[in-house]
């Protein structure tokens, strides 16, 4: 919200500019962009790096198949990148941004989920932390396409 | 507990698909709730002249009015009468000009 006039530089003025930046502002996608890279990095790492091998991942859901879910993953993770990009420079297609958060909401609360039931909690709390990151963004592109359908499209 | 909800809950692909479906419509939520905020204020107004017409705000534009802005307008209607009288003697020399060919 740029020419918001600040009458006060204090940690509370500064915790509420970043608040409406994540509400209303710009500098949100920039978080988004590097979930989708850390996405990405996960996904180099399963497909490359045998980040799937580990001993603990012996439960896993599909864990055989490392190659899709190294594949799936890159996906979400480009889907995830170019969702936001799109959004942020053209103004376009804010469901893709949408579905992709989903997407990476339910990736990130997966794997949460899984090492919490293993025991493995401090990996656990490291998802957690990309889940809630997730949900907040799915919460922040709700509120664009609200928005886009309230203020009507200039250029159709 | 029934064996097949334990068996379910124990599902990390089952709980997934129940978190999603039970936050992502709270996500829903939370947006409305965000978006009964209402529209972003107005930038600031760095001068009076950048304040809304609002009958409320009619005094201050006249009290807070800046001293430039007369001496704005005075230089601007010097400049517009001396403009029309460069264009009065223009059409002078014009029709001398006709006159003489």
């Amino acid at each position: 919200m740029d020419g918001q006039k600040v009458r006060h530089h204090s940690i509370r003025a500064s915790i509420e500019g970043l608040w409406i930046e994540y509400l209303y502002g710009d500098g949100w996608r920039l978080v988004e962009i590097v979930l989708g890279l850390q996405i990405i990095g996960r996904a180099i790492a399963i497909l490359f790096f045998g980040g799937m091998t580990a001993g603990y991942y012996r439960t896993f859901p599909f864990v055989d198949h490392a190659l899709e879910w190294g594949l799936v993953a890159l996906g979400i993770g480009v889907a995830r990148i170019s969702g936001t990009i799109i959004n942020g420079r053209w103004k376009r297609s804010p469901r893709l941004r949408w579905a992709c958060g989903v997407a990476a909401f339910l990736y990130q609360g997966l794997h949460c989920f899984f090492f919490w039931q293993i025991g493995l909690s401090v990996i656990a709390i490291g998802y957690l932390l990309w889940t809630v990151l997730e949900g907040m963004a799915i919460t922040r592109s709700t509120i664009d396409i609200a928005r886009k359908r309230n203020e009507g499209c200039p250029t159709g | 507990m029934p064996d097949w909800l334990i068996a379910l809950l124990n599902n990390p692909v089952a709980v997934t698909a129940l978190g999603g479906a039970v936050f992502i419509p709270f996500f829903k939520m939370l947006a409305d709730i965000f978006m009964r905020s209402g529209p972003k204020p107005p930038p600031s107004a760095y001068d009076v002249r950048d304040l809304p017409d609002h009958p409320l705000l009619v005094s201050t534009k006249v009290h807070l009015g800046e001293p430039e802005l007369e001496l704005l307008k005075d230089a601007a209607a010097r400049s517009r009468r001396m403009e029309r009288q460069l264009d009065r003697l223009i059409e002078k020399v014009d029709h001398v000009n006709d006159r003489l060919d």
